[in-house]
């Protein structure tokens, strides 16, 4: 059986942190330049503010539960019969996001790095790793976050720095984009980029309580927010618009385009790394908090049996769109903008049904 | 047993993954260094490879070997015509026995004719997509022939060609003559709303310009510079020369800069780092007065756009050293420096006037004045409403320079020449 462990703030933070970061790798900035122009750095910020008006529902949820998860809560609180159906939609939704994510990695890594190698051996391969950091459980997977956090960061940060020499600060111009009205609405819809943030409700178990979610929670937030802006700042800085909406991966370009003469040049595969390891936390952790909501609406104490042919949805469900273009302008795109009815809606009503039907948790204290 | 089984998986999982899709070796490709693209006859395009084989000298002697040995570079050039890049790289891979790869490609050679017949969004911009070809790659307008000009691509002695062409663009922010230029540049130039695109103007330099007889020289000198890469008088060197720049007007090229007025550009964009200037001897003109300037601030633009044409006033801030006095007026001297800073100043102005006149006939703003402009618009639409490239054209510009001349170079001042025939 896979012990879920339980580990610390930092842990969860930078596994949190990672998770939500590491989309910013990918095709997103570039659609976001699509809708709102030069407004995307800002516009993050309004997305995060939203993402913690949403995670403070799921908060007041875990605070009045405390010591139990979300998937325990749902239980109590819907009853067997709407906790399995609540249960099944989120963790079938996740499965999704991490299908959507696996396959946009392996689009990307195609269109830049391995031409020639079929998606489904680029997802198998990757698979491979998601399978093995499964089998070790959660705390191992927050761990490892925590490990290669650091060299994500160093990483993360020379790529901006040796970025400077391309930085064009006028590009930011004009400042509201495409409207102060677009980019409030696109704000708003898009917090569903921090939507990852509400694994926390499933992990729930294995952090040190409501007080310390609470400071997880907003300070992932608050990280994620920043870092996610600023990356759309330094790249709204190098590409002006009309060509910042065509890239397919922004930062992996902006990374390529670091030349300091013979020695300082071709820096990819700093990004590179930043990209595979980010992604392998991002879908490690999405996967096994679907592995947590489904073992728990089924019942099932030991996770192993269910983690192979699991990984097998994931990898069916990551082959089903037909193209690049299907998963960028279709699903990821979807994802981003109405992922938050799933990722914040259903704790409001579960904390409306609790107050309406009195339910309540044991005190922490008791 | 577990840990047994786990360790032997980790061992044996290598070498299913050694042989994976896209791996290669070292020596499977032909590393294109520089390629042509001009208008085809048999098809539309004609592109021309240059492809370099870098190896070892293999007749060094034993202190060569291991230390850095002499490089022995080898030429190919293989010219073809073809509808696109892709397909022409399909049939050169159908006929040698590597493939080729342009991850080693530093430049990109378009003929002036087809950047005039406006073909650059056919031929060049489709290539960002190609992902060997990278958005730093340097690209060049080149008068004549493409193949021409990539054919008399040499290395500089001792040199390989792909440090021979890098350290040729760098030269750009320290001489300014041409602008050191990339596909990232082209692409960004043809699809902006705020400024045009200027690329490096470079050709073939076949000495028709060098006059070896007649007779000597007499009169004022021109402008330093104030030529095109192919009419510079000169002899020997190398073949090619990169001098001037080809002005656009979205995709299609509608004149050329000369050297000087390229370094005038630059210098109002804040993009001359330092750089030499010869300014006409203001009590000889027929002798000059080289002078080393350097930009010590970033340019101030203004523009206003209140008004039906927009008002630019450009301010520029300059130092400088005198490279040397040909006339031996003492102009070392506190009153006189400022005949000289005065001179200069007036020498600026009016080159940075006569490049954007000339600009402003092309209808390309080359200044990048529209990235200052933007900064009192609001939002996109209202900006590309606005459409400040068609804007331009009727705008107005004051240039102010302040020059101060810092050294003197390694005389304090000058004493008169002594001579029989000036004492009788």
């Amino acid at each position: 059986m896979i012990r879920e462990g339980n580990f610390g703030y930092h842990e969860a933070i930078s596994l949190l942190a990672i998770t939500i970061l590491a989309k910013t790798f990918f095709t997103s900035p570039a659609i976001l330049v699509g809708i709102v122009g030069t407004a995307g750095w800002y516009m993050t910020l309004i997305s995060a503010l939203t993402a913690m008006f949403g995670f403070m529902f799921l908060y007041l949820l875990l605070k009045r539960f405390p010591n139990k998860n979300i998937m325990e809560i749902a239980d109590m609180v819907l009853g067997k019969l709407g906790s399995i159906i609540f249960l099944f939609l989120f963790g079938g939704f996740l499965l999704w996001s991490a299908s959507i994510s696996i396959r946009e990695f392996a689009e990307v890594l195609k269109v830049y790095v391995l031409p020639q190698s079929p998606p489904s051996f680029i997802i198998i391969l990757f698979l491979i790793t998601i399978i093995v950091l499964s089998f070790m459980g959660l705390e191992t997977i927050a761990r490892f976050a925590k490990f290669i956090i650091y060299i994500l960061g160093v990483g993360f940060i020379l790529v901006f720095l040796l970025s400077v020499q391309n930085i064009a600060p006028r590009y930011l111009f004009p400042l509201l984009g495409y409207g102060l009205d677009k980019t409030i609405i696109h704000g708003l819809l898009r917090s569903s980029f921090y939507g990852e943030i509400v694994i926390i409700g499933v992990i729930a178990s294995s952090l040190q309580g409501y007080k310390e979610i609470k400071r997880i929670g907003f300070s992932t937030l608050l990280i994620a927010g920043f870092l996610t802006s600023f990356s759309l700042l330094v790249f709204a800085m190098i590409f002006p618009y009309p060509v910042g909406q065509e890239i397919t991966s922004p930062m992996y370009e902006m990374a390529a385009l670091i030349d300091y003469g013979g020695f300082m040049q071709r820096m990819e595969p700093i990004f590179l790394f930043l990209w595979n390891f980010g992604t392998f936390i991002e879908v490690s952790l999405i996967f096994y908090a679907t592995l947590m909501i489904f073992c728990h609406a089924f019942r099932i104490d030991d996770k192993r049996p269910v983690i192979l042919p699991m990984i097998t949805t994931l990898y069916s469900l990551s082959l089903i769109p037909k193209s690049i273009s299907e998963v960028t302008s279709g699903f990821v795109q979807t994802l981003r903008s109405w992922g938050w009815i799933v990722y914040y809606v259903p704790p409001v009503i579960i904390l409306i049904i609790a107050l309406i039907r009195k339910k309540k948790g044991d005190s922490q204290n008791a | 047993m577990r840990k047994g089984t786990l360790i032997l998986i980790s061992l044996l999982l290598p070498f299913f993954i050694t042989g994976c899709f896209d791996s290669h070796e070292i020596g499977d490709f032909a590393y294109v260094t520089a390629m042509g693209v001009e208008h085809g006859i048999s098809d539309t395009f004609r592109i021309t490879f240059q492809i370099s084989k870098f190896s070892k000298s293999s007749g060094g002697n034993g202190e060569n070997e291991g230390g850095g040995g002499e490089k022995n570079e080898e030429m190919e050039i293989i010219t073809m015509d073809s509808s696109s890049l892709l397909s022409a790289v399909s049939i050169v891979n159908a006929n040698i026995s590597k493939e080729l790869n342009f991850m080693h490609l530093k430049a990109i050679v378009i003929s002036e004719e087809l950047a005039e017949n406006g073909k650059l969004g056919e031929c060049l911009a489709p290539i960002v997509r190609y992902r060997h070809i990278r958005r730093t790659t340097n690209i060049i307008v080149c008068k004549g022939k493409a193949e021409e000009f990539i054919t008399a691509l040499m290395p500089y002695p001792g040199e390989l060609i792909t440090r021979t062409l890098e350290e040729l663009f760098e030269k750009s922010n320290t001489i300014g003559y041409f602008p050191h230029t990339t596909l990232n540049d082209l692409y960004d130039g043809i699809k902006s709303s705020y400024n045009a695109l200027i690329l490096t103007y470079g050709a073939v330099n076949k000495e028709e310009k060098f006059e070896s007889d007649g007779e000597f020289f007499k009169g004022e000198s021109d402008v330093p510079g104030n030529f095109n890469a192919g009419d510079i008088p000169r002899k020997g060197g190398s073949k090619v020369e990169l001098f001037g720049s080809a002005v656009f007007d979205g995709e299609k090229m509608k004149g050329k800069l000369t050297g000087f007025e390229t370094q005038m550009l630059l210098l109002a964009r804040g993009e001359l780092i330092r750089g030499p200037f010869s300014i006409t001897d203001p009590e000889k003109p027929e002798l000059m007065v080289p002078i080393d300037i350097k930009e010590i601030e970033n340019p101030e633009i203004m523009i206003d756009l209140n008004e039906d044409k927009p008002k630019i006033h450009v301010k520029l801030k300059l130092e400088g050293d005198i490279a040397s006095i040909q006339s031996g007026i003492n102009y070392e001297t506190p009153e006189k420096m400022t005949i000289i800073e005065d001179a200069l100043e007036q020498h600026l102005i009016k080159g940075i006037e006569i490049t954007f006149e000339k600009c402003k006939e092309f209808k390309a703003d080359v200044f990048n004045f529209g990235t200052t402009a933007v900064m009192q618009f609001w939002t996109i639409p209202e900006w590309e409403e606005y459409n400040w490239l068609g804007k331009f054209p009727e705008s107005e510009l004051k240039v102010e320079v302040d020059f101060t001349i810092r050294r003197t170079g390694k005389l304090l001042k000058n004493k008169p020449l002594f001579s029989l025939e000036d004492k009788k």
